[in-house]
Protein backbone atom coordinates (compact mmCIF):
# COMPACT_ATOMS: atom_id res chain seq x y z
CA UNK A 1 0.00 0.00 0.00
CA UNK A 2 1.81 3.28 -0.54
CA UNK A 3 1.71 6.40 0.63
CA UNK A 4 -1.22 7.77 -1.51
CA UNK A 5 -3.48 4.89 -0.77
CA UNK A 6 -2.59 5.61 2.69
CA UNK A 7 -3.86 8.93 2.69
CA UNK A 8 -6.97 8.40 0.88
CA UNK A 9 -8.13 5.22 3.57
CA UNK A 10 -6.82 7.37 6.28
CA UNK A 11 -9.60 10.23 5.39
CA UNK A 12 -12.15 8.25 4.41
CA UNK A 13 -12.57 6.28 7.17
CA UNK A 14 -10.26 6.67 9.99
CA UNK A 15 -11.58 4.29 12.44
CA UNK A 16 -11.39 1.15 9.46
CA UNK A 17 -7.71 2.58 9.03
CA UNK A 18 -6.71 1.90 12.32
CA UNK A 19 -8.20 -1.42 12.41
CA UNK A 20 -6.39 -2.14 9.22
CA UNK A 21 -3.33 -1.06 11.12
CA UNK A 22 -3.89 -3.24 14.26
CA UNK A 23 -4.10 -6.07 11.62
CA UNK A 24 -0.63 -5.47 10.82
CA UNK A 25 1.79 -7.96 12.56
CA UNK A 26 4.86 -5.55 13.19
CA UNK A 27 2.55 -3.36 14.76
CA UNK A 28 0.51 -5.95 16.92
CA UNK A 29 3.49 -7.16 18.39
CA UNK A 30 4.84 -3.90 19.38
CA UNK A 31 3.13 -2.62 22.70
CA UNK A 32 4.17 1.56 21.94
CA UNK A 33 2.46 1.02 18.38
CA UNK A 34 -0.64 -1.02 19.71
CA UNK A 35 -1.07 1.78 22.76
CA UNK A 36 -0.88 4.68 19.86
CA UNK A 37 -3.07 3.12 17.78
CA UNK A 38 -5.38 2.27 20.99
CA UNK A 39 -4.87 5.78 22.04
CA UNK A 40 -6.09 7.04 18.51
CA UNK A 41 -9.15 5.14 18.49
CA UNK A 42 -10.34 6.36 21.34
CA UNK A 43 -9.39 9.69 20.85
CA UNK A 44 -7.05 10.30 23.58
CA UNK A 45 -5.51 13.26 23.10
CA UNK A 46 -4.05 13.60 26.38
CA UNK A 47 -2.37 10.14 26.23
CA UNK A 48 -0.94 10.86 22.95
CA UNK A 49 0.75 13.87 23.91
CA UNK A 50 2.36 12.30 27.12
CA UNK A 51 3.75 9.56 24.81
CA UNK A 52 5.01 12.01 22.55
CA UNK A 53 6.71 14.19 25.35
CA UNK A 54 8.17 10.72 27.06
CA UNK A 55 9.99 9.47 23.97
CA UNK A 56 11.10 13.29 22.99
CA UNK A 57 12.65 13.16 26.93
CA UNK A 58 13.95 9.91 26.28
CA UNK A 59 16.18 11.03 23.19
CA UNK A 60 17.30 14.09 24.94
CA UNK A 61 14.60 16.90 23.40
CA UNK A 62 12.52 19.23 24.96
CA UNK A 63 9.13 19.57 23.48
CA UNK A 64 8.57 22.70 25.40
CA UNK A 65 11.64 24.36 23.64
CA UNK A 66 11.15 22.96 20.19
CA UNK A 67 7.53 24.46 20.19
CA UNK A 68 8.87 28.24 21.40
CA UNK A 69 11.44 28.10 18.99
CA UNK A 70 9.01 27.07 15.93
CA UNK A 71 6.58 29.88 17.64
CA UNK A 72 9.67 32.31 17.15
CA UNK A 73 10.47 31.41 13.55
CA UNK A 74 7.00 31.82 12.67
CA UNK A 75 6.56 35.01 14.71
CA UNK A 76 3.94 34.16 16.51
CA UNK B 1 25.62 -43.00 -18.24
CA UNK B 2 27.18 -41.43 -15.38
CA UNK B 3 25.55 -38.51 -13.53
CA UNK B 4 27.71 -35.33 -12.26
CA UNK B 5 28.54 -35.46 -8.40
CA UNK B 6 26.46 -32.80 -7.56
CA UNK B 7 23.18 -33.61 -9.29
CA UNK B 8 21.34 -35.27 -6.61
CA UNK B 9 22.67 -32.79 -4.12
CA UNK B 10 20.50 -32.57 -1.03
CA UNK B 11 18.32 -29.91 -0.45
CA UNK B 12 20.30 -27.29 1.30
CA UNK B 13 18.91 -26.11 4.57
CA UNK B 14 20.86 -23.58 5.51
CA UNK B 15 21.53 -22.98 9.44
CA UNK B 16 19.51 -20.62 11.26
CA UNK B 17 21.29 -18.00 12.06
CA UNK B 18 22.09 -17.35 15.65
CA UNK B 19 20.72 -14.12 16.90
CA UNK B 20 22.47 -12.49 19.81
CA UNK B 21 21.00 -10.62 22.49
CA UNK B 22 20.29 -6.90 22.26
CA UNK B 23 22.25 -4.82 24.09
CA UNK B 24 26.35 -4.12 24.63
CA UNK B 25 28.86 -3.57 27.40
CA UNK B 26 29.18 -0.28 28.60
CA UNK B 27 31.59 1.70 31.04
CA UNK B 28 29.02 3.53 32.50
CA UNK B 29 24.80 3.27 32.14
CA UNK B 30 24.89 6.41 31.35
CA UNK B 31 26.24 6.14 27.79
CA UNK B 32 23.38 3.85 26.65
CA UNK B 33 20.95 5.81 23.88
CA UNK B 34 17.64 5.43 23.84
CA UNK B 35 18.46 3.93 19.81
CA UNK B 36 20.38 1.44 21.64
CA UNK B 37 17.16 -0.08 23.18
CA UNK B 38 14.83 -1.61 20.70
CA UNK B 39 11.89 -0.22 19.67
CA UNK B 40 10.15 -3.45 19.12
CA UNK B 41 9.28 -3.77 23.20
CA UNK B 42 11.90 -6.60 23.56
CA UNK B 43 14.73 -6.08 26.33
CA UNK B 44 18.26 -5.41 25.56
CA UNK B 45 21.05 -6.18 28.40
CA UNK B 46 23.67 -3.54 29.09
CA UNK B 47 26.59 -5.20 30.98
CA UNK B 48 28.87 -3.07 33.15
CA UNK B 49 32.21 -3.70 32.30
CA UNK B 50 33.53 -4.25 35.28
CA UNK B 51 30.45 -6.70 35.68
CA UNK B 52 29.23 -5.33 39.08
CA UNK B 53 25.58 -4.94 37.42
CA UNK B 54 23.44 -5.78 34.55
CA UNK B 55 20.63 -3.47 33.26
CA UNK B 56 17.77 -4.74 31.24
CA UNK B 57 15.72 -1.90 29.22
CA UNK B 58 13.01 -2.14 27.10
CA UNK B 59 10.33 0.82 25.68
CA UNK B 60 7.33 0.86 27.84
CA UNK B 61 4.19 1.24 26.04
CA UNK B 62 3.74 4.83 26.86
CA UNK B 63 7.04 5.75 25.36
CA UNK B 64 9.50 5.67 28.94
CA UNK B 65 12.34 3.07 28.90
CA UNK B 66 12.28 1.02 31.87
CA UNK B 67 15.38 -0.32 33.45
CA UNK B 68 15.42 -3.75 35.43
CA UNK B 69 19.42 -4.07 37.41
CA UNK B 70 20.46 -6.18 38.33
CA UNK B 71 23.31 -6.29 41.04
CA UNK B 72 26.56 -8.99 41.21
CA UNK B 73 26.36 -11.26 44.45
CA UNK B 74 29.85 -11.56 45.65
CA UNK B 75 30.86 -14.50 46.47
CA UNK B 76 31.69 -14.75 50.68
CA UNK B 77 35.31 -15.19 51.42
CA UNK B 78 35.76 -18.43 53.83
CA UNK B 79 38.70 -16.81 55.24
CA UNK B 80 36.83 -14.72 57.87
CA UNK B 81 34.57 -17.20 59.06
CA UNK B 82 33.74 -17.51 63.05
CA UNK B 83 34.06 -20.86 64.57
CA UNK B 84 30.46 -21.36 65.09
CA UNK B 85 30.09 -20.89 61.08
CA UNK B 86 32.94 -23.30 60.63
CA UNK B 87 31.39 -25.60 62.47
CA UNK B 88 28.37 -25.40 60.80
CA UNK B 89 30.22 -26.03 57.56
CA UNK B 90 31.21 -29.25 58.87
CA UNK B 91 27.68 -30.07 59.12
CA UNK B 92 27.11 -30.38 63.15
CA UNK B 93 24.93 -28.19 64.85
CA UNK B 94 25.52 -27.16 68.23
CA UNK B 95 23.60 -29.85 70.10
CA UNK B 96 26.06 -32.41 68.43
CA UNK B 97 28.93 -30.85 69.21
CA UNK B 98 28.01 -29.79 72.29
CA UNK B 99 27.11 -34.10 73.19
CA UNK B 100 30.81 -34.79 71.44
CA UNK B 101 32.58 -32.54 73.21
CA UNK B 102 31.16 -33.89 76.84
CA UNK B 103 32.11 -37.27 75.81
CA UNK B 104 36.05 -36.30 75.38
CA UNK B 105 35.57 -34.35 78.38
CA UNK B 106 34.42 -37.70 80.26
CA UNK B 107 36.82 -39.56 78.55
CA UNK B 108 39.59 -37.62 79.37
CA UNK B 109 38.82 -37.88 83.02
CA UNK B 110 38.85 -41.53 83.24
CA UNK B 111 42.28 -41.50 81.37
CA UNK B 112 43.40 -39.00 84.03
CA UNK B 113 42.02 -41.20 86.88
CA UNK B 114 43.57 -44.26 85.31
CA UNK B 115 47.03 -42.48 84.80
CA UNK B 116 46.99 -41.89 88.49
CA UNK B 117 46.13 -45.27 89.62
CA UNK B 118 49.23 -46.78 87.47
CA UNK B 119 51.61 -44.60 88.69
CA UNK B 120 50.32 -45.47 92.56
CA UNK B 121 50.63 -48.93 91.81
CA UNK B 122 54.36 -48.63 90.41
CA UNK B 123 55.61 -46.85 93.65
CA UNK B 124 54.08 -49.05 95.81
CA UNK B 125 55.59 -51.82 94.10
CA UNK B 126 59.01 -49.82 94.25
CA UNK B 127 58.68 -49.64 97.97
CA UNK B 128 57.55 -53.30 98.42
CA UNK B 129 60.56 -54.46 96.14
CA UNK B 130 62.98 -51.78 97.98
CA UNK B 131 61.54 -53.35 101.30
CA UNK B 132 62.26 -57.06 100.61
CA UNK B 133 65.58 -56.37 99.87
Amino acid sequence: MNFLNMYRALMSNPNQFLQGLMSNNQIANNPMARNAIQMMQNKDEKGLEQMARNLCKERGVDVDKLVQQFRNQLGL
Amino acid sequence: MPYPNNYFQPFYNPSPQSQGLPGKIVNDFNEIMANDVPMNGSYAFFIKGDLSEVQARAWSPDGRIVSVPFKAVLPVKTNNLPSETKQADLGLSEDVTKAFMEQFEELKERLSSIEENFSKQSTTRRKKEGDSE
